[in-house]
């Protein structure tokens, strides 16, 4: 169900990047400016992070096998933190030499014009992706703050993308800064401060994005939410007495693993203790469809 | 068993402190940046063995609600973590320094402390090597097979540090014979074709090492040899019927989460049962202590 959703955002965001390498392209070709060569380069990178995700999304659907029993699911979550590592290294570290060599050759820009319609068509494109992979997370929104939301989110993917967008979108109005203050004030070295900034902004979303995708990995529990429907679910069992936390793990957006123990009614026989528990495995999946894996374990929890 | 990994660490760490020293004190008196640059790559190394340390200490954070299986898999995420860095820094530089010397070529003339710092620096590998293959040894089972052994292992960080020695060490030997070479044949082209292989090999490995620990991070199924004695148990114990194939997971070396689901003899009272399942949980813990965490779902199963 989430998982065509971040499709859409993922090919949103390499559609974006697509048109923005060709702009860039173009562009270079026209200026013969080696800045501009380097950029489309580097939105060629950006459209490769896209389609890492894509084959995160399409890996994590393989079936269990004897080596993984509990399937692939978190190819998800892996994938979204090599393309952390990626935006870090490729996005971040890129931007920043970029200003650098900048600042230790100034270069006034004699034609402005290449660069505005390049940073503006860059704009509508990501603008663009941004909006759709905004409408896609916002589906499953938890909170009314978008960190706290993408904190909560385990549909890596998607937020992955969400990540991205914003950082080019808030970048591209950084570099649109940059080149009008430096014509305005005829001073280049506005241009090479406008990269590094962005240079240090992409640095910042990058680790954002590594911290979120390594806590899926290491296995984050299923949200609160989910937690108190299936105790109320418990709760209303007559034949459940007292059980504890259940502990919960997710294997992608839409893969939960879970375990509850439990205590049974005494006075129920072994059989028909079997068919509570079968009806509560099915009552927990048809509650929460996400759970795909229920392991109930019925224990004596009289202290 | 942490203990022993800790150790091979050390080793590590020990060894390429020893080696940067030496490449420095080398780089002193050659005044060559190349052995300069050279001790700067033994330092990352020493952070790659810091970086394991970290991994293995924070694996051992207690579980909290939003990791309620605790932080167990740190250590294989600093193991791809380190991948990726002897990926980037250790092979692409060695890739740059090889094109670099081929651009540039030139013969030492006295090649006297290059050969006392590769010879050292042998020396120190081959020491932590030794120590590292000693650890690996004891946890090592059947298969004579060292590649083998290391696809079946699931104490990332041992298997880290012994590839990263080997592929070290490997590398020495290539570098002594680029040295040599290039003396014997006064040929400019032998040290930039070492220091090129030399990147080829920190790539293979890299990429290696990347795969295993990526397989442990999405959840790798517990040995055949647990499962085997798993086995065993159910089918020694006269109350269980028949069972689904336990799942199983490895959150590091040593902790392994189980779900069994088992079907028990009809005729039994819950609270009977209650007990077989309970004390069935105590046995295989204390059979297979590396097994902490175990659910048991009784279950109807067909035949």
């Amino acid at each position: 169900m989430n998982t065509s959703g971040s499709n859409i955002a993922i090919y949103g965001a390499i559609a974006a990047n697509i048109l923005i390498a060709i702009s860039k392209f173009i562009a270079a070709f026209f200026t013969g400016s080696s800045a501009m060569l380097a950029e489309g380069i580097h939105s060629a990178v950006d459209t490769g992070n896209g389609l890492l995700l894509l084959l995160g999304v399409k890996r994590s659907s393989r079936k269990p096998d004897a080596q993984h029993p509990f399937g692939y699911g978190k190819e998800v979550y892996f994938w979204s933190f090599v393309v952390s590592m990626l935006v870090f290294s490729v996005g971040g570290g890129f931007a920043m030499y970029e200003g650098v060599h900048a600042f230790q050759h100034p270069t006034p820009n004699e034609d402005p014009v290449w660069s505005y319609s390049v940073l503006f068509a860059a704009l509508l494109f990501e603008g663009t992706a941004l909006y759709i992979s905004l409408r896609t997370f916002n589906k499953n929104r938890t909170s009314k703050s978008l960190l706290k939301s993408i904190a909560q989110s385990k549909d890596a993917a998607t937020f992955a993308v969400v990540i991205e967008d914003s950082a080019a979108v808030i970048g591209l109005a950084i570099a649109i800064m940059g080149t009008f203050l430096s014509q305005h004030f005829g001073n280049p070295y506005f241009d090479a401060g406008a990269s590094i900034l962005i240079g240090l902004l992409l640095l910042l979303v990058a680790t954002f994005l590594a911290h979120e995708s390594k806590n899926l990995l290491l296995g984050e529990s299923a949200d609160k939410s989910v937690i108190t429907k299936i105790n109320s679910l418990l709760r209303e069992n007559k034949f459940v007495e007292k059980w504890n936390v259940p502990l919960t793990m997710h294997f992608g957006p839409d893969n939960i693993l879970f375990t509850v123990e439990l205590d049974l009614k005494d006075s129920l026989s072994l059989e028909e203790s079997q068919e509570v528990i079968a009806q509560i495995r099915k009552d927990i999946k048809g509650k929460e469809p996400r759970i795909g894996r229920v392991f109930i374990h019925s224990k004596d929890l009289e202290k | 068993m942490a203990g022993g990994s800790n150790l091979a660490i050390y080793g590590a760490i020990g060894a390429n402190i020893l080696i940067a020293a030496a490449k420095f004190i080398g780089a002193s008196i050659t005044g060559s940046s190349a052995m300069m640059a050279e001790g700067i790559h033994s330092m990352v190394d020493t952070g790659n063995g810091l970086l394991l340390l970290l991994g293995i200490k924070r694996s051992k954070q207690e579980p909290d609600k939003m990791h309620p299986f605790g932080y167990g898999k740190e250590v294989y995420f600093w193991s791809f973590v380190v991948s990726m860095l002897i990926f980037a820094i250790g092979g692409g530089f060695a890739i740059y320094e090889g094109i670099h010397a081929l651009q540039n070529p030139s013969i030492a003339t006295d090649a006297t402390i290059n050969y006392i710092v590769l010879g050292a620096a042998v020396l120190f590998e081959g020491t932590a090597l030794f120590i590292a293959l000693r650890t690996f040894n004891k946890s090592r089972k059947g298969s004579r097979n060292l590649i083998k052994n290391i696809v079946k292992s699931k104490d990332a960080a041992t298997f880290a540090v012994i590839i990263e020695d080997s592929a070290a060490l490997i590398g020495l030997l290539i570098a002594l014979l680029g040295t040599f070479l290039s003396q014997q044949l006064q040929n400019p082209y032998m040290d930039g074709g070492a220091s090129i292989l030399i990147g080829l090999v920190l790539l293979t490995v890299a990429s290696f090492l990347a795969r295993e620990s990526k397989g442990l991070l999405l959840g790798e199924s517990a040995g055949e040899e647990v499962l085997k004695e798993v086995d065993l148990i159910l089918k020694e114990n006269e109350f269980i019927q028949s069972w689904n194939l336990p799942q199983s997971m490895h959150f590091g070396p040593s902790n392994i989460l189980m779900v069994l689901e088992i079907d028990l003899i009809d005729g039994l009272e819950l609270g009977k049962a209650e007990q077989i399942v309970a004390q069935l949980r105590e046995n295989i813990q204390k059979k297979i202590p590396v097994i902490d965490q175990i659910f048991v779902h009784v279950t109807q199963l067909e035949e």
